[in-house]
């Protein structure tokens, strides 16, 4: 039970900026911290009320569920945090959103008649965690791939293999007796080991570094079918967010997109 | 038509456009501000900011503006009306075949005229599909299947209703299915935009032909992967061109997928007007060239002949257009005149968009 005033478990906006840091856009597999999504965040001594906006006001529904249903549940948990609620601002269905999810409910619940199946929205969150995962693996890819390690050695690399040098975000592998330093890789790395954690998949020390979303490792020759795939969702992911983010700026302020570099 | 530095013409279908009335007036609550407050944001996030409307003349724009827009303005020689309804939105429709007859009545040259079904109108609706095909000789549909009806949010290709409908299609000789995904979908909490129901239907529809709208985005590669796989699934490029504007390089790699995936015979240039006008879209699909690095990781190409049948030869494959004579037609109408007229103003010729 905190006292405002205490440092200890006092509740404050930057704690709850920090809560809710990790939770995702499912389909951009990007923190809605980062793309500017949150609104506003108001504490009012052990009560919080996190208001967020979306790209347009059609955004599917059942993403809008996740992403609110997600920030209050991080946001619940900070020391201190008596209730946390959430607002969905200028979207189709923010009255069920808002509504439903701050009373606890289930997507079904919040949408009598509308769902079906999948209660908690756990498929959905798996599929585009799953393709998170592709995405990430495909920068590591290409980026092994580019420091000039071939196709065996990738294969035949472990999760041990991979540390991450936090401070220079850098991803540093071992391989063929030395250390190869991959470059501002490290965040993708980092989040790579996460969506391969969240999906269940092996990813204890020996384990392959890569695998296919079933976990299955890569096998020689495999690689340019591999990479195609994943390649394709990676652009993909890319090429939403871009149009999400510049939907977005156009909703809220700001005029189009400038060309700036793009990440592909 | 668009005619390049060396004279080469290239015919221009526009596969996808509107004559919509999304007017406060026509507005039937919330939802219908909503969905062109939405379009307009699409709309200005992505055209070149001369290309950019009022939100006013966005909202309901005349017969005049939209031929002129097309065909004096825009390159186009041919268009295809497609409607959507909406009419949980909008008092009269957001555009109608009814209100989009009123092009072809007036231009019966320029214009294919399309229309459109809702399984879940049943009975109904299987009569209303007759009347469409009786009075205009309809040769395609465009499917909404996120539209909302009553407490329906949406609805699936795969759904035996649906079938119904396609089999009647068959019979009826409507062989060109235009499938728009869009928002909420039942159930909603699936994947709103799962494109896997076109493959479902597209492989028993093996007389039809399924054109996606806007390449199935946001699940672009989950589209590339289905229409690789069904020889009757097509790619509408809608919403994917006019990323060259902001995004080239993502474009790049977007057309590479497509052109990888699906080849040059299945993708269909559209504008959806009036999301954006064709003008500075046909001008970037010209000027449109794949970089070095996909040339090589693909193995695509982005030659003439590619241009052509995306801007008007797969088009006019897929709706029986003998070219030589529809070019035939028009070349001394009024709007290629115009045109002609336009063009040779200094400033009003081609590639001023590369």
């Amino acid at each position: 039970m905190s006292i405002a005033g205490t440092s200890g478990t006092e509740v404050t906006e930057e704690r709850i900026y920090e809560a809710i840091a990790d939770v995702l856009d499912p389909e951009l597999d990007e923190s809605l911290v980062k793309l500017g999504f949150i609104d506003r965040i108001e504490v009012s001594g052990p009560d919080v009320t996190i208001s967020f906006k979306l790209p347009t006001y059609w955004c599917a529904p059942n993403f809008a569920y996740l992403m609110a249903a997600d920030l209050r549940r991080q946001a619940s948990r900070v020391p201190g945090v008596r209730s946390a609620r959430v607002i969905l601002l200028d979207h189709c269905a923010e009255d069920e959103v808002t509504g439903g999810v701050n009373r606890g409910q289930t997507f079904p619940e919040a949408f009598p008649g509308e769902a079906t199946e999948d209660e908690h929205l756990e498929e959905l969150r798996r599929i585009f965690l799953c393709k998170g995962f592709l995405m990430r693996q495909d920068t590591l890819l290409r980026h092994l791939l580019k420091s000039g390690l071939d196709e065996a050695t990738i294969a035949a690399l472990r999760v041990a293999d991979m540390r991450i040098d936090g401070a220079a975000n850098d991803a540093i592998v071992v391989a063929n007796g030395r250390e190869y330093r991959l470059e501002r890789s490290g965040r993708n790395a980092s989040l790579y080991q996460q969506r391969r954690v969240a999906l269940g998949l092996p990813h204890a020390a020996s384990d392959p570094l890569i695998i296919d979303d079933q976990g299955q490792p890569l096998h020689t020759g495999q690689l340019q079918q591999f990479l195609r795939r994943s390649r394709s969702v990676r652009m993909n992911i890319l090429f939403n967010t871009s149009m999400c983010k510049g939907l977005f700026r156009t909703r809220y302020g700001g005029s189009s997109v400038p060309a700036d570099d793009d990440d592909l | 038509m668009y005619r390049t530095a060396n004279g080469d013409e290239v015919f221009v279908i526009d596969a996808h456009s509107h004559l919509w009335d999304a007017s406060p007036a026509n507005q039937l609550n919330k939802y219908g501000r909503g969905w062109i407050d939405c379009f307009y944001a699409y709309h200005k996030n992505l055209s070149p900011p001369e290309y950019v409307w009022s939100l006013e003349h966005y909202e309901k724009y005349s017969p005049d503006d939209m031929v002129h827009d097309q065909f004096v303005k825009g390159y186009v020689d041919l268009a295809i009306l497609q409607p959507t309804y909406l009419t949980d939105f909008y008092k009269d429709g957001f555009n109608t075949i009814e209100q989009n007859s009123v092009m072809k009545k007036a231009y019966p040259n320029r214009y294919i005229l399309n229309g459109a079904f809702d399984p879940r109108d049943g009975d109904a609706g299987l009569d209303y599909l007759r009347r469409q095909k009786g009075e205009w000789d309809i040769k395609g549909v465009k499917l909404y299947t996120a539209e909302w009806r009553g407490t329906s949010k949406g609805y699936k290709l795969s759904d035996p209703e649906t079938y119904r409908f396609l089999e009647e299609c068959v019979k009826l000789g409507i062989t060109n299915i235009h499938v728009h995904k869009g928002p909420t979908i039942y159930p909603l909490n699936r994947d709103a935009f799962d494109v896997a129901d076109v493959d479902d239907a597209a492989s028993i529809f093996t007389d039809l032909n399924f054109i996606v709208e806007h390449c199935g985005l946001p699940r672009l590669e989950d589209f590339c992967w289905i229409a690789t796989q069904e020889s009757n699934v097509y790619a509408g490029l809608a919403v994917v061109l006019p990323f060259a504007h902001p995004r080239p390089r993502y474009f790049a790699e977007v057309m590479a997928n497509l052109l990888f995936w699906l080849g040059p015979d299945k993708i269909l240039f559209g504008s959806d007007y009036a999301l954006w006008e064709p003008k500075w879209l046909v001008e970037k699909m010209m000027a449109f060239e794949i970089p070095e690095d996909l040339q090589a990781e693909f193995n695509v190409q982005m030659d003439m002949e590619t241009r052509r049948k995306i801007l008007g030869l797969n088009a006019a494959r897929l709706y029986n257009i003998d070219v030589d004579a529809a070019q035939m037609s028009i070349a001394n109408d009024d709007l290629s005149k115009k045109a002609e007229e336009l063009r040779s103003q200094p400033g009003g010729s081609i590639g001023s968009l590369a």
